[in-house]
């Protein structure tokens, strides 16, 4: 397996260009599994890719910030931020927090963060083309079915609102184990009323996914209406942690619970 | 190779790794020993280093990431001899804080940079520095204490060590036994010393690697070796053509064993997916690997029975057809073993209850899974003997067992046990040695054979699922009648264990209580799954978990308080096991009888510090979805098997007053090593540093049956004492000579001997003496201990849990776990023990589960989806010492090592009970299983 450590965005997707050449982010998920085939890896790490600041109305975070950075982050303001934190914490433990980006989470689409960014709204840049944010439900949803996108994340953003209020509810066999579902609400107000609700599922289908946003966001009840034919119909996965019925069960309750919590912590009524 | 620059520990290094190695692979290979190899997907955390200051997985990380960067290993933190603050903080914590101590590399380094960057964390900032750390031996309470003391002596607050100090110790005016004494192997684990099995570099190693079977079941029609036996660097490819077939166990127990003869090294049949198939040696592991794959195996493909119900249909496939097996009770009908025993007549019983209740009970295969998994060099010595250096828990039976496969005389092999990252039972087994062993006598060279993550958990051991038919009979005021228990479990491909695993569920859980009538039958069968076998327990977490759940079933029938009613019938000073004769604990006619029983006291303070008057309060304020409970259960277990092992030492003393003490005995991170020195130590009036412990090598220790069935303390301990006591005759006759002194009226303490007038002679003088001088002879002594009794040590478990009826999700909040263990030698070691089983129960009651796909396959062999329980997760553990002195034991000592695993589970299932009102009684309690249970009693909808 050869080893390469671009130093340049170019070279890096160049050398991604070869057969049999993955991507090494933090190597969690890459270097644990090693899949067949892997002739060469292309190491992120010279890019300048691990960073996170402001940029106007957004927080802009490279592909290869650390979870751990973000789970740290004191720089993220407002209920968006702790949420953004427990779910980074949550994702993984210690020392893979330390190793493990965002860029390749992202990419393997598993634990709560990705949940998080999706209800927050998130963005992603694509082969450094810096001026083409994709939705991240977009770039989820184009995912190729072998897990790998055809493309590499290069940066990710998300609005740095501070009037928007989040909350995270999960299902677990136990406070540390990978959720078995999990629900991200975020919900946003003008001075008077709820303007919009986004609202994340985790552990239901393959990827996590947004649920279409609904226009009518009089109640957290006239949502939650809304979302059960949706999370009924969901293909969702069944294993022998939990059965698919399970699964859609419990997606209700943590979606309730989530948006409950958002909707209570954003002034809603009802 | 590559050659790559970096810098280790601040030295500027180059590490040679081959393109796509780890850096795991290569510090290791550089002699960064303390870096561990755990799991090879990053899960456990053993292989942490810090590069570039932060914390990073080497089994996840590329060596040719490191060029460039700032390596920092366990090796670094220990400076000028001097020992980190963090290191003498687990030293100070006790025995209980180290254990195995595989984990602490990675531990320490972690630790060191939360304190870097936070020099006041608080506690729950410490165990997410830890999380992902896995400990199976510590609970992570002791360390965590560690953590917190090192950072607030960091900051100049003074933390003395925690004392610890039996009251039974002060009283009976010990000075060593009963005390926190320091672990005697401390220093090597904190520092990253090369202490484990494969910390080693030996000239011309091979690797040697196991080609395992892809089906459940299957002939082997032909298997072609010639393009693996043609690569260039494979010294050896071994089938069943070309290796030995002698049938043998695997299973570590005294001779004979117990457990059917119906395994071969390598076999013409496969039995599970993970089975053996071949073997090979080769100069790398990259080219060992590479010959697997170029082994072409024609396999017959047969039905497979996944679950006992399979095995047991008439019609099913016959899985050992092999006409060479022994011992096997019924190899037509796959029945493994079979078992039964009885007192009274439970017929009778149930006629004269007024409540006859009965239950069926499921517990799940669950893994050991030690953070070191199977590991184990041979070569052949200077004078051709095989020496096999290997993590077992058992080296003499390993010599025994392995010389009979090979064909060896006894006298061939030497089996050496270095240091051991945790067994827990699953190292009470030959899994890997034989092989490797083959390896090298077909090679000539020294072979390295090392299992993978995925190895341990697809092809190595684990514990016997059982499910179990429970009837109870009780008067109306709470008079146990009778007790019928019938067991059906799973052997998996091979019988290792499997009877006396079984045997033990009923002769460890039927005594608890009073019967006058018990029936018990085991029915073992065949599976095609990787065998279980010997687990922290034996046998008898399966059986508390059945008889504790329904203890307080019946209680609840009754309309009595639970613990009332065990206090009604339970067992105490002067009852004999009924059943034990008939159900193979120990030889015919060693009668267990408990002379010393802490159980009341045990109960009495777990229900204070639990809270038990709680029980009931389901309502958590403000959460109308959570309801909380409060559980409690109670165990026994034993101490050695009465009859039939034996443990020994030799004590001899050194020209400077210390001594040498030698035993077979198998330390597994416990702290039996220490335990033993302390005893000798109390005796001969010196300190333990005295006492140089060197154990576990078959040509340099004297036999010893190996560490389990809880008996390194009872048995090797008792022949410690006994030999010191010899060592100090000799001491004083000496003595009394050098003294001109009455040898009865010399007192020996600190180290030297005096007479009533205030003369003395020091340790050092008096083996000048011997030694060097007068009427030479060496001071030594040697003892062995085979128990007549077993005396049971006790506990009283209680759990607080909070369920959430809309999810099904089981919190555990509280444990309470109070011991009976007689005497405790180490109170900081017995801590450790309880506080280890506590944790490895939290998982067999919550998460842990082996689960197969319908070939066969398991579905989770890998730590995150094999969860095992972290530090930012623990409920909070408070153990409790019952201190009660065993007549039988080394100073008033019983068992500590297996009972503290033996009623978590039953009693978190009876809090859930208490919750909800719905009793579960399947294990794991994931939370589909329990909200099914819910929603079918209309708790939740």
């Amino acid at each position: 397996m050869k080893y390469y450590r671009p130093s340049t965005l170019t070279e890096a997707l160049t050398l991604l260009r070869q057969p049999g050449s993955a991507a090494l982010a933090g190597g969690t998920s890459l270097l644990a599994d090693r899949p067949t085939g892997l002739a060469s890896v292309v190491d992120l790490s010279a890019l300048g890719l691990d960073s996170l600041r402001r940029e106007g109305d957004f927080l802009v975070a490279g592909a290869m910030t650390r979870l751990q950075t973000l789970a740290t982050a004191t720089d993220i303001g407002g209920s968006a931020g702790d949420v953004l934190r427990e779910a980074a914490r949550l994702t993984l433990p210690r020392p893979q927090r330390d190793m493990a980006t965002l860029g390749g989470t992202l990419v393997s689409a598993q634990g709560e963060l990705v949940a998080a960014l999706l209800a927050l709204g998130a963005e992603v840049t694509l082969d450094g083309d810096a001026e083409s944010w994709l939705a991240l439900e977009d770039f989820l949803s184009r995912r190729g079915a072998d897990r790998s996108p055809t493309r590499l994340i290069v940066e990710v953003r998300w609005p740095a609102s501070i009037s928007v209020r989040c909350a995270l509810s999960r299902v677990a066999r136990t406070l540390a184990d990978a959720a078995i579902v999990s629900a991200v609400a975020c919900v946003s107000r003008s001075s008077e009323s709820i303007k919009g609700v986004r609202l994340a599922l985790g552990g239901l289908t393959r990827a996590p996914f947004l649920l279409p946003s609904s226009s009518n966001v009089s109640s957290a009840q006239a949502i939650l209406e809304s979302l059960r034919p949706l999370v009924q119909d969901a293909p969702a996965i069944s294993d022998f942690i939990a059965s698919a019925e399970y699964r859609r069960d419990v997606a209700v309750v943590v979606a309730r619970r989530a948006l409950t919590e958002a909707w209570e912590r954003a002034g809603g009524a009802g | 190779m590559n050659a790559i620059r970096c810098v280790i520990n601040g030295q500027g290094r180059t590490l040679n790794a081959e393109p796509g190695e780890t850096l795991l692979v290569a510090l290791r290979r550089a002699g960064f020993f303390g870096v561990k190899h755990g799991c090879d997907s990053g899960d456990c955390g053993a292989c942490m280093v810090l590069l570039d200051g932060t914390p990073a997985n080497t089994c996840i990380t590329l060596a040719a990431q490191a060029a460039g960067r700032e390596i920092t290993t366990i090796e670094s933190l220990r400076s000028n001899g001097e020992l980190h603050q963090l290191q003498q903080a687990f030293v100070d914590e006790g025995v209980g804080a180290i254990q195995c101590g595989f984990c602490l590399p990675g531990v320490l380094l972690s630790a060191k940079h939360l304190l870097d960057h936070n020099p006041a964390p608080t506690e729950a900032e410490v165990r997410d520095a830890l999380s992902g750390h896995l400990c199976r031996c510590t609970g992570y309470r002791t360390q965590v204490n560690a953590v917190l003391a090192a950072a607030a002596r960091q900051r100049g607050q003074a933390v003395p060590p925690r004392a610890h100090a039996a009251a039974l110790a002060e009283e009976a005016e010990l000075k060593i036994v009963g005390h926190g004494e320091a672990k005697v192997d401390a220093l090597p684990l904190l520092t990253g010393r090369p202490v484990f099995t494969d910390d080693v570099h030996i000239e011309g190693l091979l690797y040697g690697r196991i080609l395992h079977s892809p089906h459940a079941h299957a002939r082997i029609r032909d298997i072609d070796t010639s393009k693996a036996e043609a690569l260039p660097g494979v010294h050896a490819v071994l089938t069943y053509k070309n290796t030995p077939r002698r049938p043998f166990t695997s299973a570590g127990q005294s001779y004979p064993e117990l457990s059917p003869y119906d395994m071969v090294s390598l076999d013409n049949k496969v039995r599970f997916v993970g089975d053996r198939v071949a073997a090979v040696a080769a100069e790398t592991p990259e080219i060992a690997e590479r010959a697997l794959a170029l082994i072409e195996v024609d396999y017959e493909i047969l039905p497979a029975c996944l679950t006992p119900e399979a095995a047991m249909r008439p019609g099913a496939p016959i899985i050992h057809d092999e006409p060479d097996a022994e011992r096997i009770h019924d190899a037509s009908r796959n029945l493994a073993a079979s078992i039964a025993a009885s007192k009274g007549d439970v017929a009778r019983g149930f006629e004269d209850a007024h409540l006859v209740l009965e239950r069926t009970y499921r517990v799940p295969q669950v893994q050991q899974t030690p953070l070191e998994t199977h590991s184990c060099i041979t070569f052949l010595d200077e004078y051709d003997r095989l020496v096999i250096r290997t993590s077992t828990q058992v080296p003499f039976h390993t010599r025994r067992i392995v010389a009979r496969v090979l064909g060896l005389p006894v006298k061939q092999v030497r089996v050496i046990k270095p240091r051991i990252g945790g067994g827990f039972g699953s190292k009470q087994e030959a899994v890997i040695e034989d092989l490797c062993g083959h390896l090298t006598l077909a090679t000539g060279r020294p072979v390295r054979l090392e299992y993978s993550r995925h190895e341990e958990f697809t092809a190595s051991r684990s514990r016997h699922p059982q499910t179990i038919r429970l009837r109870m009979g009780a008067t109306r005021d709470g008079r146990i009648t009778a007790i019928e228990m019938r067991v059906i479990a799973a052997a998996g491909a091979y019988g290792t264990h499997t009877l006396t695993v079984q045997a033990n569920t009923g002769s460890k859980a039927l005594w608890l209580y009073k019967s006058p009538n018990l029936y018990f039958s085991a029915d073992c069968y065949y599976t095609n799954v990787a065998p279980p076998g010997a687990f922290r327990g034996y046998g008898a977490p399966q059986g508390f978990l059945a008889l504790e759940a329904h203890i307080d079933e019946m209680a609840a029938a009754l309309g009595m308080d639970p613990m009332e009613l065990r206090r009604k019938n339970w067992v105490g000073i002067g009852d004999s096991n009924p059943l034990g004769d008939q159900l193979y604990d120990g030889a015919p006619g060693f009668h267990d009888t408990i002379n010393s029983c802490g159980l009341p006291e045990c109960v009495e303070r777990g229900q204070a510090a639990i809270g038990w008057e709680r029980r009931g309060e389901r309502e958590v304020p403000g959460k109308p979805h959570l309801r909380r409970g409060i559980g409690g259960a109670c165990a026994m277990q034993g101490s050695a098997v009465p009859g039939i092992d034996m443990g020994a030492v030799i004590i001899k003393i050194n020209d400077d007053g210390s001594f040498n003490l030698l035993s077979g005995a198998a330390d597994t991170g416990g702290g039996g090593d220490t335990i033993l020195a302390q005893i000798a130590a109390e005796v001969l009036g010196c300190s333990v540093d005295d006492i140089v412990v060197y154990t576990a090598d078959t040509d340099f220790t004297p036999f010893d049956k190996g560490a389990y069935a809880s008996s390194t303390t009872f048995l090797s301990g008792r022949a410690a004492q006994l030999a010191a006591e010899q060592v100090k005759e000799q001491i004083l006759a000496v003595a009394s000579r050098m003294l001109e002194c009455n040898q009865q009226e010399l007192t020996l303490a600190d180290g030297r001997v005096s007479t009533p007038d205030g003369d003395s002679v020091s340790l050092a003088d008096i083996a000048i003496q011997s030694l060097h001088r007068e009427n030479q002879f060496q001071i030594m002594g040697h003892a062995s201990y085979m128990s007549k009794p077993c005396p049971p040590p006790f506990a009283a478990q209680f759990a607080e849990v909070t369920v959430d009826i809309e999810t099904g999700e089981v919190r555990v909040e509280k444990i309470v776990s109070a011991l009976d263990i007689g005497m405790p030698i180490n109170p900081s070691g017995v801590e450790g023990q309880n506080d280890g089983g506590v944790t490895q129960a939290l998982g067999y009651a919550l998460c842990e589960e082996m689960v197969y796909d319908e070939q066969g396959g398991l579905l989770n062999p890998r730590f995150g989806p094999y969860h095992i329980l972290q530090a930012h997760e623990m409920p909070e553990l408070v153990p409790i010492t019952v201190e009660t002195w065993e007549p039988s034991g080394p100073f008033g000592a019983k068992a500590a090592a297996e009972i503290p695993i033996d009623a978590v589970a039953p009693a978190i299932v009876n809090a859930v009970a208490d919750a909800t009102g719905v009793r579960i009684r399947e294990l794991p309690l994931t939370p589909e299983r329990v909200l099914r249970a819910l929603k079918a009693a209309g708790v939740s909808s």
